[in-house]
């Protein structure tokens, strides 16, 4: 059952008229960005349920209101811009802050790893070197990132101290970290 | 370094999603589907929602008239939005032979086209004539147009409010109750001592000379609350005791036990991962059953025998409804289940059939995926139970609302009842209600309404109020405790008396200070650490041996001028009555509600006496009288010479107590 926010239920609602020419390109404009989106609001800390909610907002945002489009890349930032401001108003009403608010820093570190595909490339990567971690330091991260295991009990799985464990997951990441820069640089440089 | 930390939060999300293998979900048909009804909403007046028909179906098939009479609305609409908000052009107005075709806006030239094959892809270049460019979309204008935090004025019962709104709409409604019930409150404490209640209400700890000098500005005697609260609820130890609170009125007991403390911390867990305060109680209930799950910790604490406490606690803290009393009869005065209340108390029964535990801190049994398989040729499961009448009824699993426990579409039935109380209205109020005992030392209104009826329509007023806010602010328990602790309610300085001045008020006073009491207006009570079962243990004991003190045996029945010689009370028995402002020292002050009460349980022919101490110790959230409460009941009873209407006055002064 897909819902909103409020639990309503959204399955089971009257067939969408899908071959109208509006229909088609309002469509085809969240395909081309939603995963990018929904994505962007994960990495500001929005729970799932809420990144769901907002990225169904900031296109409803964009719909509203006809705007011009320059490129794919200008529309991107543009979305995220508003998905951005859509999670620091929530954030702001529930008393809570995000770690930046300030949205070009969001943007600058946001460009250095997902780049213009809304992150589908950078975890392709990551997919291939996370393969070429020790298996020791795969199951670090799959304790910590897939169970929310603490330091504690990671060290525990793995049998060795808690920092050990930490140890061991600053190096996977730094490793990780380093494998993936250097294949985005490749691959950018073979696009070129 | 801030570039550093963001550049490391992206990086976390992005590994996150791969070892989860949780991508982004594809919400292009929730997206179009809100689109749609946006467009519907418009254009009709009316949500687009529940027809079967295709859009463009439906509009063929309107009669003429009704189309006119909805184009004339929906012109008028229009016109009324544009002018309210200054749109212009985002809808044309569709002719009626457009209606016919199509209920969405004719396209514009600069709608929005998703794919850069209908727009040729442009650089943006900053060398170039600015008069041959096309001037992109200005980003910072629309963005300044979405509405910030501070410009919006909701109305006075709009939902999802700002913190300040709401703490001001909690003082607004409670001055109301105060004015209504003719009493003034307290004066607000000094900040010094309001700053160390805040803390310990949300952390359980006080603050240091060092803390308080950066939160107090002594020369103008002030209070940075927003900051003292928003790091209190912001810290582990909010988390911490918080959760202990909870489990402790959960399960009526010092939280001390190891399987108590492994549950305390998974819950703290949750709230650290702020995960929505009904998805936690969805996964007390209905979760997965393994060593270490949260389930198995809450029902391993609960479940047992026919499984009567869970359901008790179930129905006192998730459903804001003393479901105790309709295990053998229907309860009169309770709004919120529907019909026949003893099936629906059998139902839940119902509901967690199957659900089995040897103990806390051991593995809970679920059979109900065996129990509850479909199977034609196994009878579905149901329990049986007892009428008024003595009659045997069935009844089967089926949630509060009256559906089958399958129209829900969870394996389980527990589950089903998991998601339905998660998603409730009655689960917010019952929230609100707890979080609000504990933060104030009793309910915000009743689960039995018999008795404590002082402000009660205010009270319940609030308590919607405050449930709507819970759900709009995503069920953040936090932000919850935030409002309240932020009132000026809570500011409110508890007045003590002496036991000269006790033993010198008239009837008059006595029944102010009581008021005063139970409207709220007289400060916060501290809620002692033992568990309740042990405090009603404690007053009980106090209560037998004042009774059965020769002198002054009857002071608990006397008004407060005394002869001389009645008022020289035994000092531990003085202390004890003492503690609860004295006021319950004069049995003439059970109040009428109180008396007529008790009247009726009296009257009640068919009840036992266990089962009349049972109604009375039911009217606080402690449920069910334990054999030692009993016993002590029944001494009361012998030091009453068997006059029950005595006997259970002043159990209900001790149950009372337990609140003032």
């Amino acid at each position: 059952m897909s819902v909103t926010e409020r639990g309503e239920d959204t399955s089971g609602d009257p067939q969408l008229a899908l071959d109208t020419p509006v229909v088609r390109d309002v469509a085809a404009l969240i395909a081309l960005h939603q995963a990018m989106v929904w994505r962007y609001l994960r990495a500001l800390g929005a729970e799932r349920d809420l990144a769901d909610d907002l990225t169904q907002e900031t296109f409803l945002q964009i719909i509203r209101r006809p705007l011009e489009q320059i490129s794919d890349a200008a529309t991107a930032g543009y979305l995220r811009r508003v998905a951005h401001n859509l999670l620091v108003s929530r954030r702001r009403r529930e008393g809570r802050m995000i770690v930046t608010e300030n949205a070009e820093h969001m943007e600058t570190a946001w460009t250095k790893w997902a780049g213009f595909d809304g992150g589908e490339r950078a975890l392709e990567v990551l997919t291939d070197c996370f393969s070429q971690l020790t298996e020791r330091a795969r199951a670090a991260l799959k304790l910590r990132f897939d169970q929310g295991a603490s330091r504690q009990a990671i060290a525990r799985a793995l049998g060795v101290g808690e920092h050990g464990a930490k140890n061991i997951m600053q190096r996977a990441k730094s490793i990780l970290k380093e494998c993936v820069e250097l294949k985005l640089t490749q691959l950018e440089s073979h696009t070129k | 370094m801030q570039d550093d930390k963001t550049s490391e939060q992206i990086f976390d999300s992005l590994v996150e999603e791969l070892v989860t293998g949780q991508g982004p979900p594809d919400l292009t048909a929730r997206i179009l589907t809100a689109w749609q009804r946006e467009q519907n909403a418009a254009i009709n007046g009316i949500p687009g929602v529940g027809s079967q028909a295709s859009v463009v179906q439906r509009s063929s098939a309107t009669p003429r008239v009704i189309v006119w009479l909805t184009a004339i609305a929906a012109c008028l609409l229009l016109g009324f939005v544009g002018w309210k908000w200054g749109l212009t052009a985002l809808i044309q107005q569709p002719s009626v032979a457009q209606q016919d075709k199509i209920v969405s806006p004719s396209p514009s030239k600069n709608m929005i086209a998703g794919s850069s094959k209908q727009f040729t892809e442009k650089q943006p270049t900053s060398s170039a004539n600015p008069e041959t460019i096309a001037a992109p979309f200005d980003l910072d204008s629309e963005i300044a147009s979405l509405p910030a935090a501070n410009s919006i004025q909701p109305t006075k019962d709009s939902i999802g409010q700002f913190p300040a709104e709401v703490v001001a709409e909690i003082d607004r409604r409670m001055s109301e109750l105060w004015t209504s019930v003719e009493v003034v409150p307290s004066s607000v404490s000094p900040p010094t001592e309001l700053a160390q209640r805040i803390s310990q209400t949300l952390t359980g700890q006080d603050l240091s000379d060092n803390q308080l000098a950066q939160l107090v500005d002594s020369a103008k005697q002030q209070l940075d609350k927003s900051t003292l609260i928003t790091n209190a609820v912001d810290s582990i130890a909010f988390k911490r005791w918080w959760s202990q609170k909870l489990v402790q009125l959960w399960l009526g007991r010092s939280g001390q036990s190891e399987a108590e403390s492994a549950l305390i911390e998974a819950l703290a867990s949750r709230m650290s991962d702020q995960k929505r305060w009904n998805l936690v109680v969805a996964e007390l209930i209905g979760g997965e059953i393994s060593e270490d799950s949260l389930a198995n910790k809450f029902l391993g604490m609960l479940a047992g025998g026919e499984n009567h406490r869970l359901v008790d606690c179930i129905g006192n803290n998730f459903m804001n409804q003393q479901v105790a009393c309709m295990r053998c009869h229907r309860q009169p005065d309770s709004e919120n289940l529907p019909g026949n209340q003893q099936s629906t108390y059998w139902s839940l029964i119902a509901l967690v059939k199957g659900v089995e535990a040897k103990g806390p801190g051991q593995l809970v049994t679920d059979r109900q995926l065996e129990l509850f398989a479909a199977n034609a040729r196994k009878p579905v499961p149901s329990v049986y139970f007892e009428l008024p009448n003595g009659a045997l009824q069935q009844a089967f699993a089926r949630l509060p609302n009256g559906q089958d426990w399958t129209s829900l579409s969870t394996k389980l039935p527990r589950t089903s009842l998991a998601r339905w109380i998660s998603d409730s209205d009655d689960f917010d109020r019952a929230v609100v209600n707890t979080t609000w005992h504990l933060v104030f030392g009793r309910p915000l209104i009743p689960l039995v309404s018999n008795v404590d009826v002082v402000g009660l329509e205010h009270r319940r007023q609030l308590l919607d109020f405050l449930a709507q806010q819970f759900n709009s602010a995503d069920h953040d328990l936090s932000q919850l405790v935030s409002w309240m602790v932020a009132s000026r309610t809570f500011a409110t300085q508890r007045s003590e008396i002496t036991r000269e001045q006790w033993q010198g008020f008239d009837d008059r006073q006595l029944e102010t200070r009581q008021m005063a009491d139970l409207a709220f207006a007289n400060g916060v009570l501290t809620i002692a650490d033992a568990p309740l079962r042990k405090r009603l243990q404690d007053n009980l004991n106090y209560v037998v041996t004042w009774r059965s003190n020769s002198k002054p045996k009857s002071m608990l029945a006397q008004p407060a001028q005394l002869d001389t010689a009645q008022k020289s009370l035994p000092p531990k028995t003085a202390e004890a009555v003492l503690f609860s402002s004295g006021f319950a020292v004069h049995g003439l002050r059970h109040t009428v509600a109180e008396q007529a009460y008790v009247d009726r349980i009296i009257k009640a022919e068919k009840l036992t006496w266990v089962e009349r101490v049972q109604h009375v110790v039911g009217l606080s959230s402690m449920g069910l009288a334990n054999d030692d409460i009993q016993f002590s009941a029944k001494e009361l009873l012998q030091q009453h010479s068997g006059n029950a209407k005595s006997a259970l006055l002043d159990l209900m002064w001790a149950v009372r107590a337990l609140q003032l």
